[in-house]
């Protein structure tokens, strides 16, 4: 997954966020299989990393990885368009505020042109990032001018990174190296002018002022001054000129290259300043940044991503097959006295409408009763044997291994469903169908004692039990 | 893994994690308990036969990432009688043997591997765990088999837990169960049912288990911690979900130009369907918070909820229902079989502007009177959701949440909203909730940005409605 490690970071949790915001449900979230391999991938099981990888992993399949990565390429060029934009722009309009000049450049009318703005723009920009605001203003901003970056899913990445952003505070650094990036293109612009204009032509220098009296102009001249004699550029030669024309080339030289490394290091250098101040801030605080995991949408994931419990894992597999018991067709002569069994009944559970003498009906639990029973019925061989069992009781493989062993010992084996209580009328239905999966013919299985009484009946001369039911009828 | 591991230090220094072998007669519910703890209502495989399943299958259980708790479920128990006749007859040499010793020779022979293969699987794990849940059906009686199949449980020699399971069913022999269990000096029963979890089942099963196992008490209590955590944040999600379908649908209006009756019909038909849309979203999500599983819904319509859940909201006698006497405003609608808010533009503008609407609402506001100016003049008219209706579906989601919230993992039937708790719900919230929801009304924009685009104007009103709401749910350990 070669673009999952590179979209970690602020652009992982951007897609994550734009994830939140086209915010489908679709069955994916239940792919087993994609989660197992998305808390692979988190062995420390971190939730915003399991609802970032989570989202890597459905934007990936989606294609909006791509999207974003168009997005990305698409929002560079706008910004290098720009940048050159605003480079055409300071050049030639550094060049235009010299031409007007004709030949004699006014230093402090040329230097506020075109460092004046620039000046006033930082100092706002200085003082916005002391003003408290919840975003939403340079939120909204940035969203109309992101807007304008179509594509697929356009609107929503702006959307999410919009969101994410102001969550994590980040729109003012965005904003800033943005307009920062913008505003050294304009001065290079101007500073490029200023090349091109001192080196092809020729310039002489004045400082003039109408109001001003001239300590002031003398002033900012040192003051300006300050910056590049720290930095090693003298303008110890310089003088001030009223009017330019008395220069001698070696000062029309000079005042030329003061010029530029004025407008380069009050102009240049402290956008270039706030221009890393701007990304260091937005490294560092996109290194801590935070999707709001207490959202709805995050709780689904994460609920998904970060169970409580996970299961599935096998761990003793099953057999390939049961061995099952079956009922079989008894072999030999049976013609001893019917018999009746109740097995596992409880007490409560009577059968008085059987009408049997007490010894016909013999109880059965236990192991012992078990194999006791099965000892008088091989002994007795009788030709009918019912057996009465509780439906509400789920059967299972040793009761149905019994009956069918109890079934061997008989003519014939009938099986009576005692009445379910309520709410366990479905167990009936079980009953009647493991019994006939072993094989026991469905008619055998009774439910109601009529058909008990029925089946009881001799098929031909007569046996110890008809007069007795006949009788009781 | 031949010997039982108890509690050993990992080479990480962690703690391995508390195994717990879920162990019981066929078709006592043990993979519908694994279920309830889990939340997890795929896990394995749940039926009405007996021996459904046939493999041991393990979970997991963690507390911030951490593996605290292994569950495996196990096959069901089904010929106790006879394999405690086998283990006597193979014990008979070598008499006064320890359990464990006799379980083992036992798993060494052959018929572990043929009659008693299923047997053998559960007592094969129990040994490799430090305890068992030993689940009973309540409705069952205390047979002999039960009482074989506990004597060779017993013979593991780890703790066994009696957990007694369907208890919420009418038919119960908890009384002798208990007695049969007390002889066998197990008095630590735990009454569950894994449809309908008691409100504080898991509480009362972690915590007799860890009084019952020592060295791993603070594990299982901070499980017990962050699954009531866990149970917080998922109300408050739930609530949040909700709180956003409120206020988008009190921000729905619709600008109809009324040239006969049937153009009004036709609009409110439109403003309904979206609605019914966003209401089924909004359950969709609900459902996959409390992980329950919405593609298991599609095939067979909202099978969580029956009944009056597939009755129209828009339906007058749903509200009437619901306690919620239409009147007002929705007169008018409901006349027209509506149930939307039928308003001339002048009066909302009247109201909205002496609210000071205007003021606070900026452009947008603006241009929305605008257009409501306009309306007046045009003789078009206004329609929006009425008061009642949101009333009416804060308190139907409200009672699907404490639904999800009662609803074990394990259910198999559909959930039925309960429609006591829905208008006790709706009584409750009828003087707040419309009101707080006016601010809403005022921002149309709400309602048609797309779902997860929320401005912080929405998302502050969202988060008051819900605050509302939670107010007035019933509390979380709140009994039934
Ligand atoms: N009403 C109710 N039904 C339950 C409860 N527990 C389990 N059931 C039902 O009982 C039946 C059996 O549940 P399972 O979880 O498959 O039982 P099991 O113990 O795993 O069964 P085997 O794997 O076959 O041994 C299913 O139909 C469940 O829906 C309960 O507490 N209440
Ligand atoms: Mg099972």
């Amino acid at each position: 997954m070669g673009s999952e490690t590179k979209r970690s970071g602020f652009a992982g949790l951007w897609l994550a966020e734009t994830l939140r915001v086209i915010n489908s449900v679709n069955a994916d979230w239940l792919n087993h299989k994609a989660v197992s391999q998305v808390r692979a991938a988190t062995p420390d099981n971190a939730p915003q990393t399991l609802a970032v990888n989570w989202s890597l992993s459905v934007a990936e399949r989606d294609g909006l990885v791509q999207d974003q990565l168009r997005w990305q390429r698409r929002a560079v060029l706008f910004l290098m368009i720009g940048m050159l934009l605003s480079l055409l722009a300071g050049f030639t309009g550094a060049i235009t505020m010299l031409d007007s000049q004709q030949g004699v450049v006014n230093i402090p009318w040329s230097l506020s042109a075109i460092l004046g703005i620039h000046f006033l723009m930082l100092l706002i920009w200085i003082i916005s990032l002391f003003i408290r605001s919840d975003g939403a203003w340079s939120g909204r901003l940035l969203l109309s001018l992101l807007a304008r970056l179509r594509g697929h899913h356009g609107a929503e990445l702006a959307q999410g990174f919009v969101t994410l952003s102001q969550r994590n505070k980040l729109m003012p650094w965005w904003l800033g190296s943005v307009s920062q990036l913008v505003w050294l293109a304009g001065l290079l612009g101007s500073v490029l002018a200023l090349l091109t204009a001192f080196s092809f032509q020729y310039y002489s220098f004045s400082w003039e002022t109408t109001l001003l009296p001239g300590s002031v102009l003398q002033w900012l001249q040192e003051s300006l001054s300050w910056l590049p004699r720290i930095l090693g550029v003298s303008s110890d030669t310089l003088t001030l000129a009223d009017n330019g024309t008395g220069l001698a080339d070696e000062e029309r030289r000079a005042w030329a290259s003061w010029m530029i490394v004025v407008v380069i290091m009050y102009g240049l250098l402290p956008r270039l300043l706030a221009f890393v101040i701007c990304l260091l801030a937005l490294t560092l605080r996109a290194r801590f940044a935070k999707l709001d995991l207490s959202h709805p949408y995050w709780q689904r994931v994460l609920g998904i991503c970060l169970p409580t419990a996970t299961g599935g894992r096998i761990t003793d597999p099953a057999p390939d097959a049961l061995v099952s018991a079956r009922f079989a067709q008894p072999e030999g002569v049976f013609d001893g006295p019917d018999a009746a069994i109740r097995f596992e009944l409880d007490a409560s559970q009577t059968s008085e409408e059987l009408r049997l003498s007490a010894g016909q009906i013999r109880e059965v639990d236990t192991r012992v009763e078990r194999e006791e029973e099965l000892h008088w019925l091989k002994a007795t061989r009788p030709k009918k044997l019912l057996i009465l069992c509780e439906s509400g009781n789920s059967p299972d493989r040793g009761t149905l291994r019994w009956l069918t062993r109890a079934g061997a010992c008989a003519g014939k084996l009938g099986i009576f469903l005692m009445p379910p209580q309520t709410g366990q009328q479905d167990r009936q239905v079980i009953w009647r169908q493991l019994l006939t999966e072993a094989e026991l013919p469905e008619e055998r299985v009774m439910t109601d004692w009529h058909q008990v009484r029925q089946w009881l009946q001799p098929e031909a001369g007569s046996s110890s039990w008809q007069e007795e039911s006949q009788g009781n009828v | 893994m031949s010997e039982p591991h108890k509690h050993q230090q990992r080479s990480d220094g962690q703690k391995t994690p508390l195994r717990l072998a879920i162990v019981g007669h066929t078709n006592t519910g043990k993979t519908s308990l694994m279920r309830t703890l889990t939340r997890d209502a795929r896990f394995g495989e749940v039926a009405d036969l007996p021996g459904t399943t046939r493999h041991v299958e393990c979970a997991q259980l963690f507390v911030d990432g951490r593996v605290v708790l292994e569950l495996f479920d196990t096959p069901g128990i089904e010929e106790p009688i006879e394999l405690l006749a086998l283990l006597d007859e193979q014990s008979r040499s070598g008499s006064r043997e320890p359990g464990p010793q006799r379980i083992d020779r036992f798993l060494a022979s052959s018929p572990a591997s043929h009659q008693f293969e299923q047997e053998a699987k559960v007592l094969r794990q129990m040994r490799q765990c430090d305890a068992a849940l030993f689940v009973i059906d309540a409705r069952d009686n205390v047979l002999a088999k039960h009482r074989d199949e506990l004597a060779v449980l017993n013979l593991c020699g780890i703790p066994l837990m009696p957990l007694l399971n369907f208890v919420a069913d009418d038919v119960s022999h908890e009384a002798a169960w208990r007695e049969a269990m007390a002889g066998l000096g197990l008095h630590a029963i735990i009454r569950f049912d894994t449809v309908v979890p008691p409100v504080d089942g898991e509480r009362l099963l972690y915590g007799k288990m860890a009084s019952l196992l020592d060295s791993h008490a603070t594990e299982l209590h901070a499980l017990v911690e962050s699954h009531a955590d866990d149970a917080r944040q998922r109300r408050s999600a739930a609530l949040s979900q909700i709180a956003a379908l409120l206020v988008r649908c009190a921000g729905l209006r619709r600008i109809v130009d009324v040239q006969s009756e049937s153009d009004l019909e036709s609009a409110a038909h439109t403003l309904n369907t979206l609605v019914r849309d966003w209401e089924q979203r909004c359950v969709s999500h609900l459902l996959s918070l409390y992980r329950f599983y919405p593609d298991e819904l599609a095939s067979s319509q909202l099978p969580l909820v029956n009944g009056r859940w597939q009755t129209d909201i828009f339906d007058p006698d749903t509200l009437q229902e619901m306690g919620i006497r239409v009147g007002g405003g929705a007169a008018a609608g409901a006349a027209a079989g509506l149930g939307v808010d039928v308003l001339l533009g002048g009066m909302t503008l009247g109201a909205a502007a002496a609210t000071g609407a205007l003021i606070g609402g900026g452009w947008q506001t603006f241009r929305h009177f605008g257009e409501q100016l306009k309306g007046q003049l045009t003789g078009a008219k206004q329609l929006r959701i009425d008061d009642n209706i949101l009333l009416g579906l804060a308190a139907r989601e409200c009672a699907l949440v404490i639904a999800l919230e009662r609803r074990g993992h394990a259910a198999r039937t559909r959930t039925n909203v309960d429609g006591e708790q829905e208008s006790k719900l709706s009584a409750a919230m009828q003087s707040t909730l419309p009101k707080l929801l006016r601010v809403a009304r005022r921002h149309p924009e709400w309602a048609y940005t797309k779902e997860g685009w929320e401005s912080p104007g929405f998302t502050a009103q969202a988060e008051q409605v819900a605050k509302e709401m939670a107010d007035k749910m019933p509390d979380l350990n709140e009994p039934r």
